[in-house]
């Protein structure tokens, strides 16, 4: 049996009063779980989720049992896609700076992709790749409203329909466009809404984001969502920055009365961004406040919050003793998480260890280009870099392309056998920033050349294991 | 990493077999020509514990398992 998990109040209890890289250190000095606690953690969780395929195949590549080539042919061997996101505009009215995913030099004058197209991939990801949830994003969805609705419109009311899906917004035009979203929401071709807001303090958020007035929008929108679908999903979806982690938290309290989803996401590292990860130490920090905040002035307001967790910070949660292995758990479409009961509140971490891009994620842009990894955006020319385009290929052959031996994600596993990391602690908890590195090739450079996302200090190279086999 | 939102949260969806006739139904009313696979779900279904869909334990289902469609 693994260690009971230590009392969650460990840290500074004073919510919002920064960060204690002093304090936060004494949980933090680099004590990762060995590898028998995770494995042995992993065998309690599988016998307790109700689905354990993605925790099965971390068992086996934690315990040696698996080696990357086995990961391979296991997870290629059944063909889903399982979120396929579209962007129907190509546009956004806002310009973010250091943290828009989309490469500033991106042509936006390429044309817009027959909807028949789009309609045709749907279908044959929906039959032939057993599609989950179709997400329609940024750029700023809302931006084409003539589309948008129109697919929503294709896809249907959700009982007659296999997948959901949703909108991610910057919340700017919700008003503007009420009436269709209206009608999608009443006839269920939605499912839900996102609304992107980064701070409780409107100028706060309208830096960020570069453009007064923004804040307001978006609040406005989920003002007038919440008002007139009081049980419709809505959720506020917020990065974690350098700089908001003293706003971002009064945004749960400021907000509650119309808003009681939260989606809490650290900045996505480079290359998605022009600025380094955030630093383990901040990111613990800013949880342990969280918690703080949620067992405290938030107690009983039965809040439902989402925190994804990169792979490159999970061994620093674990050592904190937010949870531990045995607490593990997996939904219906492998997406791993911790469920956490803080003070009437559900906080569910989602844990993103494995890869997820190209073999359950895919996006296609505004032209037709199917594109297998969001970083390619931050190229300024990502459509050299798709797939392909599904005005000429069936959605399924680009999907069986995007991960076949030799492309990107194949690269990107191959290259975890060489990987510095494999020799850490932490390796079986991340596996050399796995979720983050198959983010890490715009330049041609080699994946082992990429900037490291980890921000921990160097660790004794101590042999946890002997090495499974390597493709 | 790489999907920005919140999916629509955790999902604990009701029988496979349920799910496999939804998707014919939907594909067959938008493309009555395509032959709609359902291997991938039941090569699924097969690695859930005991080889079938299982029934939810208290505390250990994802959250909010009585909503279907959304978080």
């Amino acid at each position: 049996m693994p260690p009971p998990t230590p009392p969650l109040k460990l840290l500074n209890d004073s919510i919002l009063s920064g960060v204690d890289y002093g304090l936060v250190d004494q949980y933090t000095q680099l004590r990762s779980p060995s590898a028998s606690t995770l494995i042995q953690g992993l065998e309690l969780a599988i016998s307790k989720s109700a689905y354990s395929t993605s925790l099965k195949l971390w068992l086996q590549l934690a315990s040696g049992q698996f080696g990357f080539g086995d990961f391979y042919q296991s997870i290629t061997s059944t063909k889903e896609l399982r979120i396929l996101s579209i962007d129907p505009t190509g546009a956004c009215d806002l310009k973010c700076p250091t943290m828009c995913y989309y490469h500033p030099d991106i042509s936006l004058r390429r044309g817009l992709v027959e909807e028949s197209h789009l309609q045709r991939a749907i279908v044959e990801a929906v039959s032939d790749l057993d599609l989950k949830l179709l997400m329609f994003m940024g750029k700023e969805p809302l931006l084409n409203p003539e589309r948008l609705f129109s697919l929503l419109r294709f896809a249907g009311p959700a009982s007659q329909r296999p997948f959901r899906t949703g909108i991610v917004t910057n919340g700017r035009n919700i008003l503007r466009q009420a009436s269709p979203l209206a009608e999608s929401i009443q006839e269920s071709h939605l499912d839900f809404l996102d609304v992107s807001v980064d701070s409780a303090d409107a100028n706060t958020h309208d830096l960020i984001r570069a453009l007064p007035g923004t804040w307001n929008l978006a609040v406005d929108g989920l003002k007038w969502v919440a008002s007139a679908f009081p049980t419709f999903p809505l959720t506020i979806v917020s990065t974690l920055r350098h700089d908001n982690s003293n706003s971002l938290l009064p945004l749960l309290r400021v907000t509650r009365d119309y808003c009681s989803r939260f989606q809490i996401q650290p900045l996505q590292p480079p290359p998605f961004v022009s600025v380094g990860p955030l630093d383990r130490r901040y990111v613990v920090s800013f949880f342990q406040n969280l918690l703080s905040e949620l067992e405290g002035p938030l107690r009983g307001q039965n809040l439902k919050v989402g925190f994804e967790l990169y792979g490159y910070y999970l061994s620093d949660f674990l050592d904190a003793g937010f949870f531990s292995p045995s607490d593990f758990r997996e939904d219906a479409e492998g997406q791993l998480f911790v469920s956490l009961e803080i003070g009437g509140n559900r906080l569910t971490v989602q844990l993103e260890v494995l890869p997820l891009q190209a073999w359950r994620l895919a996006r296609i842009l505004y032209d037709g280009t199917y594109l297998a990894h969001m970083h390619f955006l931050q190229s300024p020319d990502p459509f050299s870099l798709g797939v392909g385009s599904i005005i000429d290929n069936g959605i399924a052959s680009l999907y069986s392309k995007a991960i076949a031996v030799g492309s990107h994600f194949h690269q990107v596993l191959a290259s975890r056998g060489d990987h510095e990391c494999r020799n850490r602690g932490c390796w079986t908890t991340c596996f050399g920033g796995w979720n983050g590195a198959e983010n890490a090739f715009v330049s041609p450079e080699s994946i082992l050349a990429k900037p490291s996302l980890c921000t921990k200090p160097d660790q004794p190279l101590t042999p946890l294991m002997s090495s499974g086999d390597m493709l | 990493m790489g999907v920005f939102g919140s999916k629509g949260g955790l999902q604990d969806h009701g029988p496979v077999k349920t799910g496999a006739q939804l998707r014919l139904q939907w594909v067959a009313t938008r493309d009555p020509l395509r032959p709609t696979k359902v291997r991938t779900s039941l090569a699924r279904n097969q690695d859930s514990p005991e080889g079938k869909q299982p029934e939810a334990k208290s505390n250990d289902a994802a959250p909010n398992s009585s909503v279907k469609t959304t978080e």
